[in-house]
């Protein structure tokens, strides 16, 4: 279970996120809702430690928690960014056994055995071999989703997972995300759609926007 | 142009292309890695460090390399620094390249998308783990042309050596055409030069292949 408590965030005076607090269950998912500028993805960047709150705090499991502070192989929070972020450099396959190897320093072997079933359930087993330039914008976003849960993350955040899709793909990532919920993964979904929102969450958070 | 007389001077010839290639790939050696290290240092946090790199570049582009060889070669023994010839001209050769490539390096570092820091930094990666496996090798196939360049005008600035006395392929031409009175050495030189360029070129297109599996 992850608490947030009075999150305050300002960019150059202008105040983004007042008080802010939310509680995420364990094994559920929280959808974070509002308009454009709201503030949606600053709270998510500050959940995932790129953004540091001027005050607040963060429990994890009840026990206090630095987002910023969150490395390496012990990190919790894992997350699949707007525009997916995925190494060119890298193929598919590597992409996702980057960081079980350098991370948590695990042999080739081992990450292997790991990574090959997430890969086969996110039903990527047919473009492992393939550069990020090669596939479609739903097959990226299932490597992102792979790659993060690839570090077993305590909590897996979405910034806006509907944005790049086209209805039926927009469906598809909504069942993905529910069926990953069976499968015990805490989510925070990030999105502008109300209505996605309400489809897949137990709880749904709006963010408004400060008039400062 | 008599066979004879072409045989023999190549041996002399050869033997300045050798100075010539031992330049190039000394300077090669020294400059990139130093270009790559000065590049991040331009984009160092710490102020002091980006002003004292911005100045050493702005010296090596702002003078003319001829300039900075007679510099280092007559004027450093003057404040008892003393180099005999060719670490001289190496010397100067790499702190001049290494400028240069250092702004192509910063330019390189400055085109990765910064989502790219991020993705890393949120699977926890550390930051040198990020810079050998992410960034560094999109900057290296990012600057390859630019690089490219340069390594071809290395091949010809090369010749500025003669200006301290060391015998390179130019000036191995020079001699021997001055002294049988004969344009025929320049025109070897002159092929020669092409032909070292011309392998470069190749090797340079077989680098960008390389590096095109992926965009
Ligand atoms: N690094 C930054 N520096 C200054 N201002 C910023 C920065 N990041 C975000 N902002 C501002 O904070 C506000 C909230 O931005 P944010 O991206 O969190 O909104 P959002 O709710 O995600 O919007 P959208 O639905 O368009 O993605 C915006 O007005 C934005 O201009
Ligand atoms: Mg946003």
């Amino acid at each position: 279970m992850l608490e947030l408590k009075n999150i305050n965030k300002s960019f150059a005076q202008r105040k983004i996120l007042n008080n802010f607090s939310m509680v995420v269950p364990d094994q559920q998912i929280v959808s974070i809702v509002g308009p454009s500028g709201a503030g949606k993805t600053t709270l998510l960047r500050c959940i995932a430690g790129l953004e540091r709150p001027d005050s607040g705090s963060f429990l994890l499991d009840g026990q206090p928690f630095d987002p910023v502070e969150d490395r390496g192989s012990e990190r919790k929070i894992g997350v699949v960014f707007q525009d997916f972020n995925l190494f060119p450099n890298l193929s598919v396959f590597d992409n996702i056994m980057l960081a079980p190897k350098m991370v948590t320093g695990q042999t080739t072997k081992q990450a292997r055995e790991q990574v090959e079933p997430l890969v086969e359930s996110l039903g990527l087993t047919r473009v492992v071999k393939q550069y990020p330039f090669q596939l479609s914008g739903g097959q990226k976003q299932r490597v992102a989703i792979a790659r993060a849960l690839a570090m077993e993350p305590a909590i897996l955040c979405y910034d806006e997972p509907t944005s790049a899709l086209d209805p039926t793909l927009r469906d598809m990532v909504g069942q993905l995300i529910l069926d990953l919920k069976k499968r015990g993964i805490t989510q925070i979904v990030v999105t502008h759609d109300q209505q996605f929102a309400e489809k897949i969450a137990d709880q749904v958070v709006t963010v408004k926007p400060l008039n400062a | 142009m008599s066979l004879t007389y072409v045989n023999q001077i190549l041996p002399s010839l050869f033997s300045g292309a050798w100075m010539t290639i031992r330049i190039f790939f000394w300077t090669l050696v020294g400059a990139l890695p130093l270009g790559v290290l000065v590049s991040m240092g331009l984009r160092s946090r710490f102020s002091p460090i980006r002003w004292v790199l911005n100045f050493y570049v702005w010296l090596m582009r702002g003078t003319p390399l001829l300039l900075q060889l007679m510099f280092v070669f007559y004027g450093l023994p003057d404040v008892n620094i003393v180099f005999a010839r060719y670490p001289a001209a190496l010397f100067a050769f790499i702190l001049n390249y290494a400028a240069y490539f250092a702004e192509i390096f910063r330019g390189g570092f400055a085109g990765i998308d910064h989502g790219q820091y991020e993705g890393a930094q949120v699977l926890g990666l550390t930051y040198t783990q990020t810079l050998r496996k992410i960034i560094l090798p999109q900057v290296v196939k990012s600057v390859i042309p630019a690089v490219g360049n340069e390594v071809i005008n290395l091949v010809k600035d090369s010749s500025l050596v003669y200006v301290i006395g060391l015998g390179d392929l130019l000036r191995a031409g020079n001699v021997a055409s001055a002294r049988d009175v004969t344009l025929v050495p320049l025109i070897l030189v002159g092929i020669i030069y092409l032909l070292l360029t011309l392998v470069c070129t190749y090797a340079l297109r077989g680098l960008e292949k390389h590096y095109s599996y992926y965009r």
